[in-house]
C-alpha cells in the first residue's frame, strides 16, 4: 500500500524532477557513503523503508537518495522477498534515472549516462529471489522424484546449476525426468557424457543456449563417437561450422578426423574443414594437403586445400605455398592469388 | 639516461600503480566478492566461421574473411601491417577489379575500420558482418553489385589485433585499477578505477606481458590508445589523451608511433587516399556517430544529414543514432579527426549501441557493460548497421543522374527520340540520335536509365522503400516547353512505382545495368499542348535515388569530391548547393537557348543564360529607344 503511494506521489512530481547532473567524484563519494549507510540495515522491512523513504526523495536531492537506493537494493538481495519488499522493488523497475553523470568511455565526450541503474539493480533483485525460489522448488522435487515439476521449470538456468551440483544418485534420477529445456539437457550432457543427449542437441538445440556444444562434444566423448556424432549430416546446418572446428582439434590423437576433414574440403561447409586442419597441421595433414594441390585442379577442395596452408602459421605451410605460386602446373588464377598472400 | 626513464617509470608504476587493482570476475548473476554480475550470461569467443548469435572468435573470424576473398572474385585480403607481436593486420578490399566505373569515370573509395579498442567486440562483427553481406548479394544484379563495381571499399575487420586475441584469452576477467593516471590538475577524475585489461582491455598490447597479463601487476595498464595516436594536429592535444603509458587513453610516445597506427594509413593508400570519400572507426558504445566539424560548411552540412540517413536505415529511425560532432579546431587525436580534417570527407566514429548500458536489455546496468553486448543482441546489431553502412555507402558513392532515354510510339514501336549522356574525358557529352516532334493524342512510351539502381525490393519481387527512407517510389515526370509565342507549357505525366525495371536487357523494357536503373512509363499528351509549332519541348524528371539523393540536374559535369559535390548541379544549374534537382537536359525539340539560370523561374541553366536574357534586354531597350 504505501509502495502504491510512493508510485502515486512520485507520478505527481515527475513531470516536476530535473535531471541531476554530478561528476564521477561525486558520484564515488555519495555511493561511498550509501554504502556505508546501508550496512546498518538487515531487517527487511527496514531495508525496505529506507528504500522507500529514498525513493521519495530522490525527486528533490537525486544523487544521495539514488545512491541510497542502489545501495539498499542490494542489502535487500540478500533479505527475504516479502510481500512488501517485491511490490517495492517491482516499481523500481520502471524507475526512471534522475542522476546523470559522465559515460565512462573515454570516446564519448560531453555525454552524461545515468550514474545509477536503479531499475537494473531491481531486476537482480528480483532474479536473485526467483532464482532462490526455484531453487528451492526444483530441489524438493528432485527429492521427491516429483519429474512433472521438473519438466515444467520455467527457470532452465537454475535446473542446470541444480544439474551442475547434483550427486551421483540424483544425477541418476535428473537422467530418468527426460527433461526438455535445453540448458537442462546441455548441463546434463555435460554431467553424463551421454551421446545420445549430445546427438539430439547437435541437431535441434537453438545455438544461443549451446554455443559451447560442438567444444564439449570432442572433449567429452571418445574421439571415434565425437566425429560419428559431430559430422552426422543431420547436425543442425547453423552449427555445422563449430562441429568441424571441434573435430580439428581430435585430428592428432584420432586419424579418421583428419581424414573426415580432408574429405569434406570441397563441400559447403570445406572451409571450416580448412580452418580445423590448419588449426592442427602436422606432416601427415601437410602431406595430404600437398596430395591434393598436385593434381591441378582449380575446385572447392583444391581452394580450401590453399585456404588451410594459409591460415596456419607453420613455416612448412607457407614453404608450401610457395612452391605452388611457382609451379607452371597450376592454375594461374590461383596461382596470382597465392602471390598475392605471400607478397 | 633516455635509457634509464622508463625503467624508472616502470619502477615507480609498479609501487604506485596497483595498490588497489583488483581482478574481477564477470558473471550472469553471482553477485561474491569480486564478482560483477551483468544480469545476462557472459558471451564467450565462438568457433565458427559461420555467423551466429554470439561473437566470433579471432580465429574463426579470420577464416572465414580469408574464405570469402578466396571464394570471391570481388574481394582480396591484404596484409596492411604487422602488430606488435608480430600478427598480420589484414585489411579485404571490395570491389571489382578496375579502378573505373562502368562509364569510365574514375571510381571513388570508402574505408570501414573495425576493433581499434580491443574490448568491443561488438565492433569485429559489425564489420565483418558487412564483408559477409557484400559477400552473399555480390550477385544481386542491383545494389550491391553497383557499389563493388563503383566503390573502392577498403574494411579492415580487426585493426588491434594484439589486444583484441588479449580480450578473448580471458572473456570473463578484468582488472579494475587507478593504475597509475596522474590526473593533471583541473581535468575530471574520471577515468579512474576503471577495469582496463583481460576483457575490458582497450589499449595496444605496447609493453604489455601477454602471458603475465591480466593480473595485477603495473605492466598489464600499459599499452597505447590507437584512437589518440593519429598523425594529425591534435596529437598531443591534451583534450582526453595523455602522455601517461598506463593512462587508459595513452597517446604514444609520438604521433603515428604504432603500427597498427601505420597499417590504417598503409589501407587508406590501398584506396587510394585520394578517393576516399566515407571513412567510419566503428567502436562500441553510446548508439551514436561522432565526428568532427571541419569548418568546410558544405562537407560538415553533408556529414551530419548523412548520419540520419544511415540511421534511419537501421529501421529504428532518423534519430536513433544521433550526430555529436566536435567544433572546429577541437581534437583528441582520433582517426575520424585525421581522415576529415586531412580528407575533408565524412569521417566518423561509430559507437554501436546500447546507448547507456546493457540496462537496455535487461542486464542489471554494471557500468561497464555496455562493451559486452550480450549474445542474444549481435545479429540483429549486424542486420541493422550493415543496412546502415551500406545505404551510406551507396549515397557517398555518387548522386543519381539520367544518362540515357527514349520515346518509341506504342503503336509500331517506332523510335522517335533518342539520347544519351556519352562520358567525354573528366566529363559527359549529350548525343542525341533521334529528335522527332511529338504528337497530341499518341500513345508513348518513354524509358529513361539511371546510372545507379534507384531502388529495392522486398522478398515479393515489389518495389520498396529501403529501410528507413522516405524517397517517392515513383519519379515525377513532365513534358515541358515554349511554345511558339514564348509561352511555357508543361504536361505531367501519371508515374507509379511498377515503372521499374528489374532486370537488365537490351530493350527498351529492361533495367540498363543494374536492377531498378530504369523507369519506363506509357503516355499520352492532350490535344490542348502547342506541340507543333513548340520551338522547344524537353522531358522534366524529378526522382530521388533510394536514399533520397536528387538527380545531378546537369549529368554533362559528373559528380566528384572536393569537400562537398563538385559538378553536382541543382534545378537552377547551380554547383556547390549539394541539393541536385530535376534534369532538364534532353531535349526532344531544341530551339538551342542555353539552360536558363538561378533565378530563372522555370528554367535551368546558370550564370550564362543569366547573361544571355540580360543582353538581349538590353538589345530591346535600345531597340525601343
Amino acid at each position: 500500500m504505501r509502495s502504491a503511494a510512493c508510485v502515486l506521489l512520485l507520478a505527481l512530481v515527475a513531470p516536476a524532477a530535473q535531471a541531476y547532473y554530478a561528476n564521477r567524484a561525486e558520484v564515488a563519494a555519495a555511493t561511498e557513503a550509501a554504502a556505508s549507510e546501508a550496512k546498518a540495515y538487515s531487517q527487511s522491512a527496514l531495508i525496505v523503508a529506507a528504500l522507500q523513504q529514498a525513493l521519495l526523495q530522490s525527486t528533490v536531492e537525486p544523487l544521495h537518495a539514488e545512491a541510497r537506493m542502489q545501495q539498499l537494493l542490494l542489502q535487500l538481495r540478500d533479505a527475504p522477498a516479502s510481500a512488501a519488499a517485491r511490490a517495492l522493488v517491482l516499481d523500481l523497475l520502471d524507475h526512471s534515472p534522475r542522476t546523470f553523470t559522465d559515460a565512462v568511455d573515454p570516446e564519448q565526450r560531453r555525454r552524461t549516462v545515468p550514474a545509477f541503474e536503479i531499475a537494473g539493480g531491481a531486476r537482480a533483485v528480483l532474479r536473485g529471489w526467483d532464482d532462490r525460489s526455484a531453487q528451492a522448488r526444483y530441489r524438493d522435487a528432485l527429492a521427491q522424484a516429483d519429474f512433472a515439476t521438473l519438466r515444467a521449470a520455467d527457470n532452465p538456468r537454475v535446473l542446470a546449476e541444480l544439474i551442475g551440483a547434483a550427486d551421483s544418485a540424483e544425477l541418476s534420477l535428473l537422467q530418468q525426468a527426460d527433461l526438455p529445456q535445453t540448458a537442462a539437457r546441455f548441463a546434463l550432457f555435460e554431467r553424463s557424457a551421454d551421446a545420445d543427449i549430445a546427438r539430439t542437441l547437435l541437431r535441434d538445440a537453438p545455438e544461443a543456449t549451446t554455443q559451447q556444444l560442438a567444444s564439449t562434444v570432442a572433449q567429452r566423448l571418445p574421439a571415434a563417437t565425437a566425429l560419428a556424432l559431430l559430422g552426422d549430416a543431420q547436425v543442425h546446418e547453423r552449427r555445422r561450422s563449430a562441429a568441424r572446428l571441434a573435430i580439428g582439434t581430435l585430428v592428432a590423437d584420432h586419424a579418421p578426423a583428419r581424414a573426415y576433414l580432408l574429405s569434406t574440403l570441397g563441400d559447403a561447409h570445406g572451409a571450416s574443414s580448412a580452418a580445423a586442419l590448419a588449426r592442427n597441421l602436422d606432416g601427415v595433414t601437410l602431406a595430404a594437403l600437398a596430395a591434393m594441390l598436385a593434381a591441378g585442379n582449380d575446385d572447392a577442395g583444391t581452394r580450401h586445400a590453399l585456404l588451410a596452408l594459409r591460415l596456419s602459421d607453420d613455416p612448412r605451410a607457407t614453404a608450401q605455398l610457395r612452391a605452388y605460386a611457382d609451379d607452371p602446373a597450376q592454375p594461374a588464377a590461383l596461382r596470382d592469388e597465392v602471390r598475392a598472400w605471400l607478397d | 639516461v633516455a635509457g634509464l626513464k622508463p625503467i624508472a617509470v616502470a619502477v615507480l608504476a609498479a609501487f604506485t600503480c596497483c595498490a588497489q587493482a583488483q581482478l574481477l570476475t564477470l558473471t550472469e548473476t553471482g553477485s561474491g566478492e569480486n564478482e560483477v554480475p551483468l544480469g545476462y550470461p557472459v558471451p564467450q569467443p565462438v568457433d565458427s566461421l559461420d555467423a551466429v548469435d554470439g561473437f566470433r572468435s579471432y580465429g574463426s573470424l579470420r577464416a572465414r574473411l580469408a574464405a570469402l576473398a578466396l571464394d570471391s572474385a570481388d574481394i582480396s585480403e591484404r596484409q596492411i601491417g604487422s602488430t606488435r607481436e608480430n600478427r598480420d593486420i589484414l585489411a579485404y578490399v571490395l570491389g571489382d577489379a578496375d579502378a573505373t566505373t562502368p562509364e569510365g569515370l574514375p571510381e571513388p573509395a570508402a574505408l570501414i575500420n573495425g576493433t581499434i579498442h580491443a574490448r568491443e567486440w561488438a565492433s569485429p562483427e559489425v564489420v565483418a558482418g558487412l564483408i559477409e553481406r557484400f559477400a552473399e548479394r555480390a550477385g544481386d544484379g542491383g545494389l550491391y553489385r553497383y557499389l563493388l563495381d563503383h566503390l573502392n571499399l577498403i574494411v579492415i575487420p580487426v585493426l588491434n589485433v594484439d589486444g583484441f586475441l588479449h580480450t578473448q584469452r580471458t572473456p570473463a576477467l578484468a582488472v579494475n585499477s587507478e593504475a597509475g593516471d596522474a590526473i593533471p590538475a583541473g581535468v575530471r577524475p574520471e577515468y579512474r578505477n576503471y577495469p582496463r585489461d583481460g576483457r575490458l582491455r582497450r589499449k595496444n598490447m605496447r609493453d604489455v606481458d601477454g602471458d603475465v597479463c591480466p593480473a595485477e601487476t603495473a605492466g598489464c595498464m600499459n599499452g597505447v590508445d590507437l584512437n589518440r595516436n593519429s598523425d594529425s594536429q591534435f596529437f598531443g592535444s591534451s583534450n582526453q589523451n595523455s602522455d601517461n603509458p598506463q593512462s587508459i587513453v595513452y597517446r604514444g610516445p609520438s604521433r603515428a608511433s604504432e603500427p597498427e597506427t601505420l597499417a590504417l594509413y598503409a589501407a587508406a593508400d590501398l584506396a587510394p587516399r585520394e578517393r576516399l570519400r566515407f571513412y567510419v572507426d566503428v567502436h562500441s558504445f553510446a548508439r551514436l556517430f561522432f565526428g568532427v566539424n571541419t569548418g568546410a560548411a558544405r562537407r560538415d552540412a553533408i556529414t551530419a544529414t548523412l548520419v540520419q540517413r544511415m540511421s534511419a536505415a537501421t529501421g529504428k529511425g532518423a534519430g536513433h543514432y544521433p550526430y555529436d560532432a566536435a567544433p572546429p579546431d577541437y581534437g583528441i587525436g582520433s582517426t575520424d579527426e585525421y581522415f576529415g580534417y586531412g580528407l575533408q570527407i565524412p569521417a566518423y566514429t561509430l559507437e554501436i549501441e546500447p546507448r547507456s548500458s546493457a540496462a537496455e536489455y535487461g542486464g542489471f546496468g554494471y557500468h561497464h557493460d555496455g562493451f559486452i553486448l550480450p549474445d542474444s543482441e549481435i545479429a540483429r546489431v549486424r542486420r541493422e548497421l550493415a543496412d546502415a553502412l551500406v545505404l551510406g555507402l551507396y549515397r557517398m558513392a555518387g548522386p543519381p543522374a539520367l544518362i540515357k532515354a527514349e520515346i518509341r510510339e506504342r503503336d509500331g514501336n517506332r523510335v522517335v527520340y533518342r539520347a544519351h549522356w556519352q562520358p567525354s574525358g573528366t566529363g559527359r557529352t549529350l548525343q542525341t540520335e533521334i529528335a522527332e516532334p511529338l504528337a497530341a493524342q499518341t500513345g508513348y512510351r518513354l524509358w529513361l536509365a539511371f546510372n545507379k539502381p534507384m531502388r529495392v525490393r522486398d522478398a515479393q519481387g515489389e518495389v520498396v522503400a529501403y529501410t528507413g527512407q522516405t524517397a517517392p517510389l515513383a519519379p515525377a515526370i513532365a513534358i515541358e516547353g515554349l511554345s511558339a509565342n514564348g509561352a511555357s507549357f508543361r504536361s505531367d505525366l501519371a508515374t507509379d512505382a511498377q515503372g521499374w525495371h528489374a532486370e537488365p536487357g537490351d530493350a527498351t523494357d529492361a533495367a540498363l545495368r543494374y536492377a531498378d536503373d530504369a523507369y519506363a512509363v506509357d503516355f499520352e499528351l492532350p490535344a490542348n499542348l502547342p506541340l507543333a509549332d513548340a520551338r522547344r519541348l524537353n522531358l522534366r524528371v524529378d526522382v530521388q535515388d533510394l536514399s533520397g539523393q536528387a538527380l545531378d540536374a546537369n549529368p554533362a559535369t559528373p559528380v566528384d569530391w572536393a569537400a562537398g559535390w563538385s559538378g553536382y548541379e541543382d534545378g537552377d544549374s547551380r554547383d556547390g548547393t549539394d541539393t541536385g534537382g530535376p534534369d532538364r537536359s534532353l531535349r526532344i525539340v531544341d530551339d538551342g537557348a542555353p539552360p536558363a539560370g538561378p533565378g530563372s523561374g522555370g528554367g535551368a541553366f546558370g550564370a550564362f543564360g543569366l547573361l544571355a536574357a540580360l543582353w538581349l534586354r538590353r538589345r530591346s531597350c535600345r531597340s525601343a529607344s
